[in-house]
């Protein structure tokens, strides 16, 4: 089978975490040519330390992460907002309770948007972009040069919202924390895939399912469990209307290598602009009441047993005998 | 007397960029110009390049840099003025095509590189859409700590230009000239409201065609704003925006203003783009920029004068013309 190549953008973050393992985990079907991070759930310092964190406890300290934008493009969130709920979400580090030791992996020195122009433009096949965080790195990157659109295969991104939101009653995070971004790249004529809370709240972890992976006995499983464990604690502070960990972010990946598990429809969206409570807001013409062109796959369902399914048998792929890199905060 | 400013200049040319270019290069000793970075305006950022290029040869510095930007405003398509610049941005005087090259960097990652690497505080220049500095702000926040002092073409705290409200250069990337003005740095502001107090005249116009060939296809080109403005804004002549700019680099006492809050406005009303300005304090909020409303107009002319008088008599060969 033809491997997918990508590059994922993101701002880890917990979700963010499993799903770069998630990724790291499936060579064979993802030819994944760097990670490029961005401000998001914690600081850029954080977010990019942490991607490499990961990288390293997946035995990829050979993969390339980049720094990408420290601030969104109003920059109206910054983690030393108090209304900015990344790190109650995630924990101070962005990776709750896990203390992966200090990245001793290179960063790269070259800035996450020139890494994603030069790759696109030089690419001899087009290229899927993942992103999960704040849509800035992209929006950056197609400003500054939109000849990239054309070598991209499609995005497949975690954001925005039909139904409720969970930063706002009308918003979803990663597009609240940057609705211009989001606006650019969801009218830049790029083939979408737009996966919002709707889907994504459906896939929440259990007390169960964390025992079934803390059963494999590798270094990443425990490190997954030390991180979700972190929204199973008694005071964990959770997003609205759910009861466990939300794995928001690996359904992009769980999307890229299994699309069946998935159902949504082409439909238009539209990312609100304005300075009102409906900020940050994607509009759904769910019931093509207008008279528009879709512009995104706007994906509602997920098959959760199977979901939960496929990143196990990932999960399962890191080796009993990887080194043992990881050590709790409480211990 | 001090040493050159480190300076870039961020444009769009564009007649009045193309005789701000002349006004730098006819300044060596007050301006270490590391570079011109240029963006889709006036005009498409194909002819921008090419017109920056144009200005260097004419002046004869081949050796200035010049790099491409962005092409194309954050969120909106670009809004053109070729109707006042003419198609290809400069229209009145046709110049051979350059041959000094275009850099091959991007303008933004120049911009990131070239202040963040400067030895002394780089001072910023603007007189096109915001673009290319919004995005350059964006990815590199660090940049603002090593900039002196940003001086920007835009605005109008009274009419616009562009629609009733706003100016052009704010109105065609209203999220970049937001950008801008809540990044913490106090701007410079050079809007509508001082540079058309200094238009241009018909004898003017005769005296520096006279001066030398560069004086020449300086006339050539003003003539095409000389009757634009003339006809749409009630003013004597033609608006210098541009040079407004190096003009009070060079000599601020030309200019007198005060420090105020802006604000641009960033809705899709019919105030889209205007910059806001609480010229009387009556919002009480931080000042953030320094907005001028006085312009000395004839020490401004005699010392763009004096300026297009430094290029030679006899500053050939160089085969434009007078468009016919």
């Amino acid at each position: 089978m033809k491997k997918i190549p990508l590059i994922m953008d993101c701002d880890p973050g917990l979700d963010d975490a499993i799903a770069l393992l998630f990724a790291l985990a499936s060579p064979d079907q993802i030819d994944l040519l760097g990670i490029t991070t961005v401000v998001g759930n914690v600081s850029i310092e954080q977010t990019q330390q942490n991607a490499r964190r990961i990288c390293e406890l997946a035995g990829r300290s050979d993969m390339k992460v980049f720094r990408g934008c420290p601030r969104t493009f109003f920059a109206k969130m910054s983690p030393s907002d108090s209304n900015y709920s990344g790190a109650d979400i995630h924990g101070e580090t962005g990776l709750g309770g896990c203390a992966l030791p200090s990245p001793t992996m290179p960063l790269q020195s070259q800035h996450a948007v020139s890494f994603i122009i030069e790759t696109l433009l030089k690419a001899s096949e087009k290229i899927t972009l993942a992103p999960s965080g704040s849509l800035t790195n992209i929006a950056c990157a197609l400003i500054m040069e939109p000849r990239i659109k054309e070598k991209i295969e499609k995005i497949v991104l975690m954001g925005g919202v039909i139904g409720l939101g969970n930063i706002t009653p009308t918003a979803e995070y990663n597009f609240y924390c940057d609705p211009q971004a989001a606006y650019v790249v969801f009218t830049s004529g790029i083939p979408l895939v737009m996966m919002g809370l709707d889907v994504t709240r459906q896939t929440q972890t259990s007390e169960a399912w964390l025992h079934t992976i803390e059963a494999l006995g590798t270094p990443v499983s425990q490190a997954v469990v030390d991180m979700l464990s972190y929204y199973h604690r008694p005071d964990a502070i959770l997003e609205p209307g759910v009861s466990g960990g939300v794995l928001h972010d690996p359904n992009v990946i769980a999307y890229l290598l299994k699309p069946e598990l998935y159902k949504g429809r082409p439909a238009y969206v539209e990312i609100d602009i304005s300075s009102t409570i409906m900020a940050g807001r994607s509009t759904v013409d769910w019931y093509k009441k207008l008279d528009l062109r879709p512009n995104a796959y706007v994906v509602n369902e997920v098959n959760v047993a199977g979901f939960f399914d496929l990143l196990t048998e990932r999960l399962k792929r890191y080796s009993q005998g990887m080194k043992k890199v990881h050590a709790c905060n409480h211990c | 007397m001090p040493t050159p400013i480190p300076l870039i200049l961020d444009c769009d040319p564009g007649i009045d960029d193309f005789i701000a270019i002349l006004m730098i290069l006819a300044s060596p000793e007050r301006f270490n110009l590391l570079g011109i970075t240029v963006s889709g305006g006036n005009v498409p950022l194909q002819f921008t390049a090419q017109n920056a290029l144009k200005a260097c040869e004419l002046a004869g510095r081949k050796d200035i840099k010049v790099y491409a930007g962005c092409p194309c405003p954050i969120l909106r398509p670009l809004i053109l003025q070729d109707g006042v610049h003419g198609e290809t941005g400069l229209k009145g005087y046709d110049f051979p095509k350059p041959t000094m090259p275009l850099q091959l960097n991007h303008a933004v990652d120049f911009l990131i590189d070239a202040i963040m690497s400067s030895p002394k505080k780089v001072t910023l220049a603007t007189t096109a859409p915001l673009t290319n500095i919004a995005i350059a702000i964006i990815r590199e926040p660090r940049i603002l700590d090593n900039i002196e002092e940003i001086v920007t073409m835009g605005g109008s705290m009274n009419l616009g230009n562009i629609t009733p409200a706003a100016e052009y250069n704010f109105y065609a990337d209203p999220e970049a000239a937001y950008i801008l003005y809540t990044c913490g740095k106090k701007i410079t502001t050079v809007g509508i409201d001082v540079t058309h107090q200094a238009a241009t005249t018909l004898k003017w116009l005769a005296q520096i065609e006279k001066l030398n060939p560069v004086g020449h296809a300086v006339s050539c080109l003003i003539h095409a704003i000389h009757e634009y403005d003339a006809q749409n804004f009630e003013i004597e002549g033609g608006a210098l925006h541009d040079p407004c700019v190096i003009g009070y680099l060079l000599n601020r006492s030309l200019f007198k203003g005060k420090d105020v809050h802006v604000e641009i406005d960033t809705s899709f009303g019919i105030g889209r783009g205007r910059s806001i300005v609480d010229w009387w304090h009556k919002r009480g909020l931080p000042e953030n920029a320094h907005v001028f409303n006085e312009i000395n107009a004839k020490g401004f002319y005699d010392l763009l004068t004096d300026l297009l008088s430094r290029y030679g008599k006899d500053q050939q060969p160089y085969a434009g013309k007078a468009t016919a």
